[in-house]
């Protein structure tokens, strides 16, 4: 390949333009990103590149900013299937989807016969464009077609141009030799379109001509250079102008490979030449050199000047499609919503599609329109602040000024519509009754708290706008909303319903390949065996593809599997070269999670938008690209906690007739703090990990300001800079407060002189450098980088200097500024975090019951249910099992004598569907077991299940003295019924002659009762929790023999003993830590309260696996002591509790102290797996598998199987591998 | 002319099957791997006698004892060799995942060469066999990069 070389001045001359391409973003097509694809043809010197994507607009804001930075035009265009031939009449006639089917090589792939490629030229074009492709995806989600005549309708104001190749119902004939139908086609899409619509696409890759080949060695397509010669020849027969083009799958031909797995993965099939679209190298972006020789094979018989002619019509269509991205696509404009004046905002653009196209110009506000507009709008956001204003601050001069001082900003840069429109949502959302609170840096801003978007004072907490928004970028703020996560839903729905599906669309976001998913795909394109594939890739932590040979090097686990072996020899270089090249590639476009986008009614026409499973309307682009086109977007996100939160409260009402007003409880309660400080915080917001609880085990939280502080210093960034170390010596007063300077004293006394917040940090460059707010906000950004911080240092200095602040003053300032700032955490969403953290500490001290009904329904933590129902159980809550007669859906507090307790909720019974939880509460109370039978009409599993967990034992009395009956006796009935309503008479619906009397009641068979243990079993494998007991119980005679050291009694551990644990494992972890190496931090529980142990680098060769792979685990470490609370193990071995036990029953504790023996101890010579590190600006390193999804079948349910490994009773922070 | 049989061809015996047992019946056709002996006219890179037949086609070939003459070049086109076959046949070990018994045999190599599949021209020609005098119709194939000549299919 031609390559530019040298100052990246490209080679002038180059004629060629590429007019189809398709990048990454053609999910299972495209190879390489829009980046690489600018950069080649840059590189090649070409003017302008045409990207055109499969089935949406998805790469297009990347393309376009892609060119705009290599100075070259981009073109845009979209691949679309075609669902009818053109003598369709518009209707679409596969109305039926196709059915779906979990096979691999099923039938589901339904890949549309022909394609055609729809062009847009300028503005109109594009939002032409747009439409078009929405219009595609309205019809089935995930079968984007279009009809010949929906095109047409789309293309009738001219602005749009279709292209057909290859793979177009015209260039599909000519392939086949079937001349007088390629004909007969393409003049029909002529009458249809005008010839100045349409062009013919001649792309030769030099393949076999399918016509003559046989079909096992044919690829899909025939872009043989005969076949391009006869569907060049119909074009000039029927007057159609034709244009050359590679159709370009890669950059580079290396690439093609992976082409060849994208096409078999697409298809679910394996490789094979008749399964891919090209079976040769060809596809990648040629140079006119490169490509001419190709083009002179199509042209072969005709005149000398007809490759001329043929680059000439090509170089004019690229002309006449080149798009400016700012004035064609908008990128880079602000397009908020129109003002609520008066008028319509629902009315959509009447006449159809014509009506549409048409209303393009009147869509449109003028800049004088929108400067008028951003008048009124700042009027009314000035009136409706100061109004406020005069309610919550009486007589605060500190007040205006800083309003007077935030609404000048905001007229500056024309925002007055952007504050209104948010305050228009959260005014919505509240009249919901929904709980709603804005987070993020949004709080600083003391207009976001007079218009009641943010319920933090900026003044009182010392909270800066600049943080926020600046006058120094010219970009839409990001206000996020938390609202209950259970309600969202219906909160988007709302919001679409006021604004109108004109103006709002969701975000969407596109996934991309990690390690297991090209594992997955590469292994099922090559033809491995499920099962094979399926163990492979859950071996690996989540980390990203091309990592994955540095996985099966780095990790003990990995490396001294089988796995690790094979590579180790080489044998799967090929496989893990494929694995390692699809990383990053888009494989899924799914739903934000949180992103709403607002605009006024131009935003169909700068967006395409498609169909999310649950029937939103979503923008193709992702949450960076929509604010580069200039939308609105608003983070609503869904919180577990807050519906936690309100279910509590709920209940308390609803049990006790106690009203609480969670935003009016005071927040220093002492009886709270106490048991934050005794870290019994499982189930608390962000402070129930097992790092934080070891921190407030340190820290000993006594005020609000502390928690918000304590959340602070629990975040990656200050855990790797080591800033908790210094803070908890200053606050314990081991060491004096060190405030750098004097001058800092007032900014660093909240925090006995450590930098925690970003607020801090703007604060001090302003005062060492006199500069304001948002330059200090500028300068902190900034140092997020390498080269920042090289310009910001100039800068400070010789500011400082000015300002006659000492070198040595001045040096120290520095370091901590660039060691720190870019790890500091905004404080107003600190305090934002700081409040449900807060309420639900209080709800768990006050409200014991409601607060564990709320965690357990809602499940807002990290810890599988099964530990905090042992919690509530520690906590003295009594549990009461599931009754068909007293259960719900969700959990319920119940009086239970003098107490309160929890009832389990029947949605956790394993099968149980939403209509038989319905079926159930109503028809209840039952009398018996036939009742409920006949009365629910659940399905055989689900009652046996129900009998399994105890859901008749209150009604039958079971395991009272002097009954006879026991739950055998119930599943015997049971199977007695089914086999009844199956093969009895009465089975045809004619129910008349069946009398109660006519089924038989339960009787004891004289079958013995389920023994203790097996009912835990039972329970772990029906519910995923053990309720009736906790599961170590049965190994307790072993443990207690062996001398164990229980949760209880950690705190009377001296350090640097050893010990042992053992228990559930509850949680895997591999966090940052400072080092960068990879530690594991495992929490057991041991029936007596959590156990934290920490494998260090040094045993995790020996014991990782284990690890992992285990659920019940015996750990021998050694003691250490971190404060008056804080006790953490040091683990020197592990070992499945389920083998010990077996050992012991067949030869007692000496047969354990022999494997424990035999097992090895960390040496300091042991293999570290440090990896590799990804160092970080502030100097701190990371390992790459820190923070990760970790290994193992990602099942969020815990639901277990009791006697195997259950498939998931723990939490796994995804960091590593294992089950 | 110069013959294009390239060392690594000369070194196996003439008429030698390559015992690469992939033959697979269809209809018309079968699918053969056999190495084979190749005369051509020159490749492109020589410039020599421009016109006549495209750079690089086969004027002759030696193929299981049997002298062919090609009559007539019906089409030439590029693919590359299915570089996933190696791959399918090789599937990992189910043992591979846990701990591997202690193996002596195991030695560490470093990483592959990976996937870099192998572009083939090849040539849809008419050829007589010289003995016989029987026309049929063959797929020859030339590796691009190392030259080696295949007769990839038959048409009888």
């Amino acid at each position: 390949m031609v390559a530019a070389t040298g100052l990246g001045l490209g080679h002038v001359g180059d004629p060629f333009v590429h007019l189809r391409t398709v990048s990454s973003h053609s999910l299972r097509h495209g190879v390489s990103t829009p980046e690489e694809l600018v950069a080649v043809a840059a590189d090649l010197g070409q003017s302008a590149l045409a990207l055109t994507d499969r089935d949406g607009l998805y790469g297009a804001v990347l393309f376009a900013q892609a060119c705009q930075g290599a100075g070259i035009a981009p073109i845009l265009g979209v691949d679309l299937g075609i669902s009818d031939a053109v003598e369709g009449s518009g209707g679409h006639r596969d109305v039926q989807p196709p059915k779906r089917s979990p096979v691999r090589g099923g039938a589901l792939i339904d890949e549309p016969p022909f394609r055609a490629v729809v062009f847009a030229r300028g503005e109109q074009g594009w939002a032409a464009l747009c439409r078009l492709v929405s219009a595609a995806h309205a019809h089935h989600r995930g079968h984007p077609r279009v009809t010949p005549t929906q095109l047409s309708e789309y293309a009738a104001q001219g602005d749009l141009v279709v292209l057909l190749g290859a793979d177009s119902d015209v260039g599909s004939a000519a392939g086949r030799r079937e001349r007088a139908l390629a004909q007969h086609r393409l003049l029909r899409w002529r009458a249809l379109l005008g010839p100045a619509a349409i062009r013919v696409e001649l792309a030769s890759h030099l393949t076999r001509d399918a016509a003559t080949a046989p079909l096992s060695d044919s690829p899909r397509i025939n872009r043989s250079a005969s076949a391009a010669a006869r569907l060049w020849s119909v074009a000039q027969q029927c007057g159609v102008a034709a244009v050359l083009t590679n159709a370009v799958r890669y950059a580079t031909p290396e690439q093609a490979p992976i082409a060849d797995v994208l096409d078999a993965v697409r298809r679910l099939v394996p490789i094979a030449a008749r399964h891919t679209d090209t079976n040769n190298a060809e596809a990648f972006l040629k140079s006119w050199s490169q490509l001419r020789p190709v083009v002179e094979q199509i042209t072969t018989a005709d005149s000398p000047t007809a490759v001329e002619q043929l680059l000439d019509q090509t170089l004019a269509l690229a002309q006449a499609c080149m798009l400016d991205p700012i004035t064609d696509m908008g990128l880079g404009e602000i397009h908020v919503p129109e003002l609520a004046l008066g008028g319509d905002r629902h009315a959509p653009p009447g006449g159809g599609v014509p009506g549409m196209l048409a209303g393009f110009a009147t869509r449109r506000r003028s800049a004088a329109d929108i400067a008028q507009e951003a008048q009124v709008a700042q009027h009314m956001l000035r009136a409706r602040c100061e109004e406020a204003l005069d309610r919550r601050y009486v007589d605060s001069t500190v007040a205006e000024q800083r309003l007077h001082h935030e609404l000048e900003i905001i007229a500056q840069l024309g925002f007055a519509g952007y504050f209104l429109t948010v305050a228009e949502v959260v005014d919505l959302i509240k009249s919901m009754g929904i709980r709603v609170a804005a987070r993020g840096s949004g709080a600083g801003s003391l207009v976001n708290h007079l218009l009641g978007i943010s319920g933090v004072d900026p003044i009182a907490h010392n909270l800066l706008m600049e943080r926020f928004l600046s006058p120094l970028r010219r970009s839409l703020p990001d206000i996020d909303v938390d609202v209950e996560s259970a309600r969202r839903t219906e909160v988007y729905e709302r919001i679409f319903a006021h604004f109108g599906s004109q103006r709002c669309a969701c975000v969407s976001m596109r996934e991309t390949y990690r390690v297991r998913h090209a594992i997955r795909d590469v292994g099922s394109a090559l033809g491995f065996p499920p099962g094979e594939i399926s163990a492979f890739a859950t071996a690996f932590p989540h980390v990203r593809a091309r990592d994955v040979r540095a996985a099966l090097v780095d990790l003990p686990e990995l490396r001294d599997s089988g796995i690790g072996r094979l590579a180790q020899r080489g044998e799967l270089s090929g496989f893990l070269d494929l694995v390692e090249s699809l990383d990053g590639l888009p494989r899924h476009v799914a739903l934000h999670p949180c992103g709403v986008v607002l605009s006024d009614q131009t935003l169909l026409d700068r967006t395409p938008v498609e169909h999310s499973a649950l029937g939103f309307p979503m923008s193709q682009f992702d949450k960076d690209e929509v604010e580069s086109m200039g939308f609105l977007k608003l983070d609503v996100l869904g919180i577990r906690m807050q519906s936690a939160l309100q279910h509590a409260v709920a209940e308390t009402q609803r049990v006790e007739q106690v009203e609480i007003e969670l935003d009016e409880v005071p927040l220093d309660d002492a009886d709270t703090f106490e048991l934050i400080q005794s870290t019994r915080t499982l189930g608390c917001f962000q402070i129930e990990s097992p790092g934080q609880r070891e921190l407030i085990g340190k820290f000993g939280p006594e005020t609000f300001d502390d928690i918000i502080t304590d959340i602070s210093l629990f975040r990656p960034g200050p855990v790797k800079s080591d800033m908790i170390t210094p803070f908890l010596a200053a606050r314990h007063g081991w060491s004096a407060s060190d405030y750098l300077h004097d001058d800092l004293r007032p900014v660093l006394a909240e925090t006995h002189g450590v930098v925690v917040y970003h607020e801090q940090v703007l604060r001090i460059i302003a005062i060492f450098t006199g500069c304001d707010h948002a330059v200090a906000d500028e300068a902190r950004r900034a140092l997020g980088t390498p080269e920042g911080q090289q310009r910001v240092r100039g800068w400070f200095y010789e500011r400082a200097h000015q300002r006659d602040y000492p070198l040595a003053a001045i040096e120290r300032v520095w370091e901590v500024l660039r060691a720190f700032a870019s790890f500091g955490f905004c404080k107003a969403h600190a305090a934002a975090f700081a409040l449900p953290t807060y309420h639900s500490a209080w709800l768990k001290r006050h409200h014991p019951a409601a607060f564990f009904a709320g965690v357990l329904t809602h499940d807002p933590g990290m810890y599988p249910k099964r530990l905090i129902l042992d919690d509530a159980r520690q906590y003295g809550v009594p549990v009461l099992p599931v009754d068909v007669n007293y259960s719900d859906a969700d959990y319920r507090v119940e009086r239970c004598g003098d107490e309160l307790g929890i009832r389990l909720a029947l949605a956790e019974v394993k099968g149980i569907t939403d209509a038989e939880i319905e079926r159930i509460c109503a028809a209840r109370p039952f009398l018996d077991l036939p009742d409920f039978w006949r009365r629910s009409v659940v399905s055989r599993p689900v009652a046996e299940n129900l009998v399994l967990v105890g859901a008749f034992d209150g009604m039958y009395g079971l395991r009272l003295p002097g009954n006879q009956l026991t739950r055998r006796d119930l599943l015997l009935h049971l199977a007695e019924q089914d086999r009844r309503s199956t093969v009895g008479p009465t089975s045809s619906g004619v129910q008349l002659g069946l009398d109660l009397d006519d089924t038989p009641q339960v009787s004891p068979s004289g079958l013995p009762e389920m023994s203790a243990t097996e009912r835990i079993h039972s329970e772990l494998a029906v519910l995923g929790m053990d309720v009736s007991a906790h599961v170590i119980d049965s190994y307790r005679p072993m443990l207690e023999q062996v001398g164990l050291t229980w949760s209880k009694s950690l705190l009377r551990c001296r350090s640097r003993q050893e010990i042992l644990v053992a228990g559930v494992k509850v949680a895997t972890q591999t966090p940052p830590i400072r080092t960068g190496n990879r530690v594991i931090f495992l929490t057991l529980d041991d029936g007596t309260g959590p156990v934290d142990a920490t494998f260090f680098p040094d045993v995790q060769t020996d014991y990782s696996h284990t690890v992992f792979h285990n659920w019940l685990l015996l750990v021998r470490g050694t003691v250490r002591r971190t404060g008056a609370r804080g006790v953490s193990i040091r683990a020197t071995g592990c070992w499945d509790l389920m083998e010990i036990q077996r050992a012991w029953s067949a030869r007692g504790s000496q047969a354990v102290w022999e494997i424990l023996d035999q097992s090895p101890r960390p040496t300091a010579t042991a293999p570290t797996p440090a990896g590799r590190m990804h160092a970080y600006s502030g100097g701190f390193r990371k390992s790459p598998y820190a923070d990760i999804g970790q290994a193992g079948a990602d099942v969020a349910n815990a639901r277990g199987i009791a006697q195997e490994a259950p498939v998931k009773l723990w939490h796994s922070s995804p960091g590593s591998s294992g089950r | 002319m110069r013959t294009m049989a390239a060392q690594g061809a000369r070194e196996v015996p003439k008429a030698q099957v390559v015992p690469e047992a992939h033959v697979q019946e269809e209809k018309m056709t079968r699918t053969t791997r056999e190495q084979c002996v190749v005369t051509a006219t020159p490749g492109a890179e020589d410039q020599a006698q421009p016109g006549v037949l495209p750079p690089g086609a086969p004027l002759q070939f030696q193929w299981r004892g049997s002298r062919y003459r090609v009559l007539d070049i019906l089409g030439h086109w590029l693919d590359t060799a299915p570089w996933w076959w190696r791959m399918q046949s090789g599937a990992v070990q189910s043992s591979a995942v846990g701990p591997a018994s202690d193996d002596p045999h195991v030695t560490s190599s470093g990483s592959g060469h990976g996937v870099r599949p192998r572009t083939r021209r090849v040539w849809q020609v008419e050829a007589v066999n010289q003995r016989t005098a029987q026309p049929g119709v063959y797929e020859l194939a030339q590796d691009v990069a190392g030259g080696q000549w295949w007769l990839l299919r038959v048409w009888d």
